[in-house]
């Protein structure tokens, strides 16, 4: 069999199999409006999956390399770890599921999905005054437990789906309530669930239906928290 | 390529007999009437558990062994960090003073034999008469949703049947005359597994330990630093529980039946932090109550 065919593949697929860009930014605020009372939600900044690292193209460049040269000699194969022999496949995986859930977490963008959320689980204001309440999300995503950046080679570490935001109540005649709102692997609130950590493969599976899910979900506890919180406020 | 399928089928077996099993059915949580959560769950609906870990001894045929016996331990608190910290699950503890005062030995024995028959029984498997009664108990008075269940055993390959009887065969029975120390080395099996409170059926189970020891040489000769602890492995396909604020505690006493379903608050409801802004009025718990005679939910109503 010539080896030359399978070389040229093997740099087309690695040529190929290049990280997408990540969504482009302007995710949308959403609004709702009842009774007077108006929930503003808003992304301070695009979501991320910070998984990419500067090793990347190394092991690329050594995939592409290595595995004719084994196909060549076999006995080279000894001198090769073994995820370095496949290592353009596998990055071309790791960057189409990286893709995947980089696109799932914006479709349907998150403050869309807490405000249905709020206004699903509203129950009449009942005499009480009318307020404006804003929840700014500063920082949303898929981060590792330790908080540093996902390898493509890394044994299977786990990505959480985590949250950080800041609420502001404004009501007449009253000074601002603003209050932290902490939902990540190293810092949650009392009253809030841990994230919902899983590999990315499992993330990325039927075309990231897990992470539409999560999200979803996300929008429900974000709602159901600020409603407890709006109630605890005199 | 028909060369590989066999291979690839084999293969295929194997690494899906190294998943946990879970049941298909349904479940039915007994802690809340409905919950506002969008991802498909099965163990993940039944959130308050009562965690019970057994220790199993190695049996004669191992090294050091003695009966094999079984015991009730306290529960690792590695495995209250998964279960809580990561999974938010919510832990019952009904005595936290005395253990598990009403698990007594026979009970402990009967759920060690359940353990045993879990391994491939499926939705079949039903916890033993006196088990079920305990968890119904648990279940009318503290809202439990389940029984969770870490069992550590102590064990060798020599005391595998199956094993033990192939090596016979082949070696012709000489291998029963001399002693392997290699299959009478110790190795620890873990084995975790959930019944659900409301039909005391299995509803999700695990087991690491099996081949374990072959993993972590291999991992040690890909230079691989720790990996995850045996209860790690253990733990961490467990899913996600339905997070606390999306439940509803309402129409709990709906599932109870008289006399067993007072109302008004006990232990277990006092610690519990509502969910929700309705969710004190409806459910009444912690509220001061007139004193006179105890009522039930059904009186109240006969009252009116």
């Amino acid at each position: 069999m010539s080896i030359r065919p399978l070389a040229l593949g093997l740099i087309a697929l690695a040529a190929a199999a290049r990280a997408d860009a990540p969504p482009a930014a302007g995710i949308p605020a959403a609004r709702w409006e009842a009774e007077g009372t108006v929930v503003e939600v808003m992304l301070a900044e695009p979501a991320a999956l910070a998984t990419q690292t500067l090793s990347a193209p190394l092991h690329y460049a050594i995939g592409v390399v290595a595995m004719p040269m084994v196909l060549l000699q076999p006995e080279a194969a000894l001198a090769w770890p073994f995820h370095m022999l496949l290592a353009a496949p596998w990055q071309a995986r790791f960057n189409h599921q990286s893709a995947t859930v980089s696109h799932a977490l914006v479709t349907p963008a998150l403050p869309q999905t807490v405000v249905t959320a709020f206004a699903a689980q509203w129950t009449a204001r009942d005499g009480r005054p009318a307020f404006t309440l804003q929840l700014r999300i500063e920082s949303y995503g898929l981060t590792t437990r330790s908080g540093r950046t996902l390898e493509a080679f890394e044994p299977k570490e786990d990505l959480c789906l985590a949250v950080s935001a800041q609420w502001t109540l404004t009501k007449p005649g009253v000074v601002p309530h603003t209050q932290a709102l902490m939902l990540t692997p190293s810092q949650r609130d009392a009253d809030a669930p841990p994230p919902i950590c899983l590999p990315l493969a499992r993330w990325a599976e039927d075309d990231g239906r897990r992470t539409r899910q999560a999200v979803a979900e996300l929008g429900e506890v974000l709602a159901a928290l600020l409603l407890q919180r709006l109630a605890a406020v005199p | 390529m028909r060369a590989f399928r066999l291979p690839t089928l084999l293969t295929a077996l194997g690494l899906a007999g190294c998943a946990p099993w879970q049941s298909s059915a349904p479940v039915t949580p007994s802690s809340y009437a409905q919950a506002r959560d969008v991802m498909p769950r099965t163990l993940g609906r039944l959130r308050r558990l009562v965690l019970v870990e057994l220790d199993r001894a190695a049996p004669k045929a191992c090294d050091a062994g003695t009966d094999g016996e079984v015991t009730l331990t306290v529960p690792d608190a590695e495995t209250r960090e998964i279960l809580v910290e990561r999974k938010g699950y919510e832990l019952v503890d009904p005595a936290p003073d005395a253990g598990h005062p009403w698990l007594d030995d026979g009970a402990v024995q009967a759920l060690a034999q359940d353990m045993r028959r879990a391994e491939g029984a499926g939705d079949a498997l039903q916890l033993a008469a006196p088990l079920r009664a305990w968890l119904d108990r648990l279940r009318a008075e503290h809202q439990v949703d389940a029984l969770f269940v870490v069992q550590v055993e102590s064990t060798c390959g020599n005391a595998l049947g199956p094993l033990r009887g192939a090596l016979a065969i082949v070696s012709l029975g000489t291998s029963e005359l001399t002693k392997n120390p290699e299959l009478r080395r110790l190795e620890t099996l873990y084995v975790a597994a959930a019944f659900e409170s409301a039909s005391g059926r299995l509803v999700w189970r695990n087991e690491v330990g099996r081949g374990a020891k072959a993993l972590d040489a291999f991992r040690q000769l890909r230079g691989a630093t720790a990996g995850p602890s045996p209860l790690e492995r253990l733990l961490e396909p467990v899913e996600p529980a339905v997070p606390k604020i999306l439940t509803r505690w309402a129409l709990t006493r709906a599932r109870c039946a008289p006399p067993r379903c007072a109302r008004g608050s006990t232990r277990s409801s006092r610690r519990r932090p509502r969910s929700g802004p309705r969710a004190d009025r409806r459910s009444g718990a912690g509220r001061r109550r007139a004193p006179g005679p105890r009522r039930t939910w059904g009186s109240r109503r006969r009252a009116r």
